[in-house]
């Protein structure tokens, strides 16, 4: 039954778009052709491309879409929802310096999933919805009652994922970007660059049987008691990529878990990675590490460094080691991610990759795959100013 | 509501005989007319019954903590543990946090939180008349969280430790419902129905704001008041629970001092006028004691429903309507209830902490029926 919805759902979008045309606010494009493209989720998408107008169950693939375009990623978006600015506020103030118009973009909804408004992302008529996987932060590709009404208003929704499965779905959500904007060739040439970097970290790993073990603290500061546990997923995943076992992988079923500080006291894990969720330009980031757009490599270290002064820390051999890093949350959610894994494997395993580069790295995907600059900390230790910029 | 009341006792004039016969009704739950006729002797085993009932609540809650103190991930031996409180000098760094900041901290903030919550309880289902009263009946607890959402949606400060102002903002939250309730009851009369109504347009209406709050939040801000609001002891610390501790030993004395008066009320309004005690004011009184107990308990660990409506009734069972026991009982029982779920909520998944608010109805509800059910068996 519901496979015969979507197919009758999709002859009416086929129809209606061979009838009518695309409906948006301006002419559209020349040059258009038709495309069927299977989505992350599976689905046989048709949509006319390359499209003009699209909608973002995500303000955070914002960035994404300025991989394909790092010219004007901005001009893109006829709508999205108001996460990015909540949630990563000093990236957000970035692109507001470079693309004033970013403030125009409406806003379908604010930074939850029941916040999404239908009515307002129908009333812009883009071209295209894209929608993450999973909701959480936005509208689910998956909700069928959203599909559904947009299809009955030719608008297709398409399914992308950085955040569920990011080593699968991370390159063919860059691909179908592409293919959406038009833009093929620069999703292969980043495709090159994301593969290559990973494939490095991967290949090298394969000479090592050294696991060490790693506790992964999720959001630091953000609940008083300590401390909140990544599990096997979102960057939990990046241990295991990164050469190092989680070492509460096995024991958190979902994503994230409460560990008691005896517990880590007891484990004694050889790496401790707090993931930040503070950000430059918020006053009162309180136990928060600051990492991101515009922090400073000496905040970013004494952010981290002042987490160090809670109950139990100083008896942990990670942080008497000085194996305490940080790195930016927001790496869960964006093809950025390969950066992030190159960086934890040199933690993890410093002599294996002591010529690999993840600066250089960041480096290039911002100069390359970017539509604003490099201008920031995305990792750290607790030694101010000596994570090279 | 079989026994004779001490009040009738008193009534009865003065006892006359001495009965030594304790061990043999301590054992017989039922009074046997063949053992002491008198009045004098019924009333002795009445209060020797409670009496054991009490020590025997009290050593299972010391055992509980004690249980609670030796277990956790660590694995350390009972002689370490024993060695290293009586000798902390003893022990290397990573015992002594184990022992002093995590363990001795976690079970104790169980304790008196369970106990605040408790008696808090007790004396909610008294002055209301309602046996589904409990300290979260009149908005007490959503003002809290209102409050504690509030701080943290507008990054409120005050210049103090962010461990502070979160409890603050929440403390005060509390008591302003309360004035509020204070203040509409003296001006429109302090009866039940007009408490507990005030109580449910409170409630529904913090309701609101906080899901107003909610929806407006940042989602960080947003996972942060879920984080506050599913209770949790493991925000414990020697600061917090001194000042619980504090608070308990203020409010106890006070509402044991109230145990006559509140006996009275349970036969009724009119039968505790009849005794002279001024039921309008009592309850106001309670009604503040009752609130500042709830916010301080609320203010350190979020929020930690069912002890307060479960420990009462868990007392009531086991001791009937005499608040000499029942409020001490259900101070015991509602430490008794938080201190096992603490104790169970490390065991579940070894090394996870499952928040304390989804253990307490799990340990908490099968102690209830089978209260429940060998009283309705015995009639």
């Amino acid at each position: 039954m519901k496979k015969l919805i979507k197919s009758l759902a999709h002859i009416a979008i086929i129809t209606a778009t061979a009838t009518f045309g695309t409906q948006t606010v301006l002419a559209a494009e020349p040059a258009q052709k038709q495309v069927t493209l299977t989505d992350v989720a599976g689905h046989d998408v048709t949509v006319n491309v390359p499209v003009k107008y699209m909608i973002l169950g995500e303000g955070r693939f914002l960035p994404s879409i300025g991989i394909l375009d790092p010219e004007n990623p901005v001009r893109w978006i006829a709508g999205m929802m108001g996460e990015f600015k909540r949630l990563d506020p000093a990236s957000y103030a970035q692109y507001q310096a470079k693309f004033p118009a970013i403030d125009d973009i409406a806003l379908i909804g604010s930074s939850g999933e029941e916040s999404f408004n239908l009515e307002k992302a129908i009333s812009l008529h883009p071209d295209v919805a894209v929608f993450g996987i999973t909701g959480g932060h936005g509208p689910s590709a998956e909700n069928k009652q959203i599909f559904d009404t947009l299809a009955a208003a030719n608008i297709p929704v398409v399914a992308i994922d950085f955040r569920q499965d990011p080593l699968v779905n991370a390159p063919k959500s860059v691909r179908i970007l592409g293919t959406l904007m038009g833009k093929e060739d620069q999703a292969e040439k980043f495709l090159e660059f994301y593969d290559q970097g990973l494939a490095t970290v991967h290949d090298r790993l394969a000479t090592t049987t050294e696991r060490p073990g790693v506790f992964m603290e999720s959001r630091v500061g953000l609940a008083q008691e300590c401390c909140e546990a990544m599990g096997q997923q979102m960057m939990g995943r990046f241990i295991d990529w990164a050469g190092g076992k989680n070492v509460f992988g096995d024991i958190i079923p979902g994503t994230h878990g409460t560990v008691t500080i005896e517990q880590l006291l007891v484990t004694q894990p050889d790496y401790y990675i707090a993931t930040a969720i503070g950000a430059a330009n918020v006053k009162d980031n309180g136990n928060r590490v600051i990492l991101g757009a515009m922090a400073t490599p000496d905040d970013a270290a004494k952010s981290l460094q002042h987490i160090t002064g809670r109950t139990g820390m100083a008896q942990l051999s990670a942080i008497q080691n000085d194996h305490l890093f940080s790195i930016w949350h927001h790496f869960y959610n964006t093809p950025m991610n390969v950066a992030a894994v190159q960086q934890m494997a040199k933690w993890f395993h410093p002599d294996l990759f002591a010529d690999l580069d993840p600066n250089q790295t960041l480096q290039t995907y911002f100069d390359q795959f970017q539509a604003v600059d490099l201008n920031g900390v995305y990792w750290t230790d607790t030694k101010a100013g000596t994570t090279p910029q | 509501m079989n026994h004779p009341t001490p009040k009738d006792v008193a009534a009865n004039g003065n006892v006359q005989h001495d009965d030594m016969n304790i061990s043999q009704t301590a054992i017989d739950a039922v009074t046997t007319p063949q053992s002491d006729h008198s009045l004098a002797g019924q009333y002795r085993r009445f209060i020797l019954r409670r009496i054991l009932w009490l020590s025997v609540l009290a050593i299972a809650l010391f055992a509980s903590v004690i249980v609670n103190i030796m277990t956790g991930p660590a694995l350390l031996t009972v002689g370490q543990v024993i060695g290293g409180i009586i000798d902390p000098a003893s022990l290397d760094a990573a015992t002594h946090v184990i022992i002093f900041d995590v363990r001795l901290p976690f079970a104790l903030m169980a304790v008196v939180i369970g106990a605040a919550l408790g008696l808090a309880g007790a004396e909610m289902q008294t002055v209301l008349n309602n046996p589904l009263a409990s300290p979260s009946t009149l908005g007490i607890m959503h003002a809290a969280t209102l409050g504690a959402s509030l701080a943290i949606v507008f990054n409120l400060t005050f210049g103090l430790p962010e461990s502070f102002v979160i409890p603050i903002s929440a403390f005060a939250g509390a008591i302003l419902a309360m004035a509020a309730i204070q203040f509409l009851s003296r001006a429109y009369g302090a009866s039940v129905d007009t408490i507990v109504l005030f109580g449910i347009a409170l409630v529904f209406a913090l309701d609101a704001l906080v899901s107003l709050i909610q929806f407006a939040a940042s989602s960080d801000s947003l996972q942060q008041i879920v984080f506050w609001t599913m209770g949790s002891l493991a925000r414990a610390s020697w600061e917090k629970i001194a000042i619980v501790s504090v608070v308990l030993c203020t409010c106890m004395p006070l509402a044991m001092r109230h145990v006559w008066k509140m006996t009275a009320l349970r036969g009724g309004e009119d039968y505790a006028r009849s005794f002279g005690v001024a039921v309008e004011r009592l309850r106001l009184l309670v009604l503040i004691r009752v609130s500042i107990l709830t916010a301080v308990a609320v203010a350190f660990t979020g929020v930690i429903g069912f002890v307060g409506l479960v420990g009462p009734h868990i007392s009531r069972l086991a001791f009937g309507e005499d608040h000499r026991f029942y409020i001490p009982g259900s101070v015991l029982a509602g430490a008794f209830i938080l201190s096992m779920a603490s104790l169970v909520s490390k065991h579940i998944v070894p090394g996870i902490l499952i928040p304390d608010g989804i253990v307490t109805a799990l340990i908490g509800i099968p102690l209830f029926l089978a209260l429940l059910l060998s009283q309705k068996r015995r009639g």
